[in-house]
């Protein structure tokens, strides 16, 4: 039985704050399942995502939202290049911050897996191109 | 629709340390080894990450919601992971 004044304060914590206390395992026998079903029906209302690179992560959502991004799915739907497309938006605000090492990282990774297709795809973004040829993509799909 | 859906979610990405993470791991149906890697309770089969399909160690993991997507981190394999699971919770 979780003390009531226990029990209150739980029930205002965060999952990671949950996911605190669960893996100190500082709590009672009876609250720790009661924190571990919390922690489990929190996880099932996909609000979080835990992840080594949490500015990468905010960063893709924020361009995955952008008008630009919704834009290039708009013109060229479920494409896998979106991907890149994406990487490549994200490459264009990492130029403007000066961020080379970590776009040297990206095209690493790209090449390893999409070869030079790949790497066309992020040069675009890194030169700035892709915003135009997006607009251009939609202003066709509008006249349409 | 889709598109104002999206508009209005937000997944909070956060780092947490390694013992939380192996703490949500273990309530997830995961377990770790010695060595870091990540294995799956009901199969005791390594995991594999969906998207590098690779084995994925518990410092280098992503948990990310979509029914739990365990996944090796990188800028692309989160990239893909936002085409292939995120963009489809959604839906």
């Amino acid at each position: 039985m979780i003390p009531p004044d226990v029990y209150s304060e739980l029930l205002t914590k965060s999952l990671p704050e949950l996911l605190k206390l669960y893996a100190a395992g500082t709590i009672g026998k009876d609250a720790i399942e009661w924190v571990k079903l919390r922690i489990k029906k929190l996880w099932e209302k996909k609000q979080y995502g835990f992840t080594p690179e949490p500015q990468i992560a905010s960063g893709l959502q924020r361009i995955n939202k952008s008008d630009a991004y919704q834009r290039t799915k708009g013109c060229i739907g479920n494409n896998p290049y979106l991907n890149l497309i994406r990487l490549g938006l994200r490459i264009e605000e990492l130029s403007e911050k000066g961020k080379i090492e970590a776009i040297a990282n990206m095209r690493n990774n790209v090449y390893d897996k999409y070869g030079n297709d790949g790497i066309k795809i992020l040069n675009m973004g890194s030169t700035g191109a892709l915003m135009p040829i997006i607009q251009h993509l939609s202003d066709i799909k509008i006249k349409k | 629709m889709v598109l104002s859906i999206m508009n209005d979610i937000d997944v909070k990405f956060e780092d947490i340390d390694i013992e939380e993470k192996k703490a949500l791991m273990d309530i997830l149906g995961y377990y770790i080894d010695e060595n870091g890697l990540i294995y799956n309770k009901e199969t005791k089969k390594e995991h594999i990450c969906p998207v590098t399909k690779d084995v994925v160690f518990v410092e280098n993991a992503s948990i990310l919601p979509g029914s739990t997507v365990i996944i090796n981190t990188t800028d692309l394999s989160l990239s893909e992971y936002f085409t292939e699971f995120f963009e489809k919770i959604l839906n």
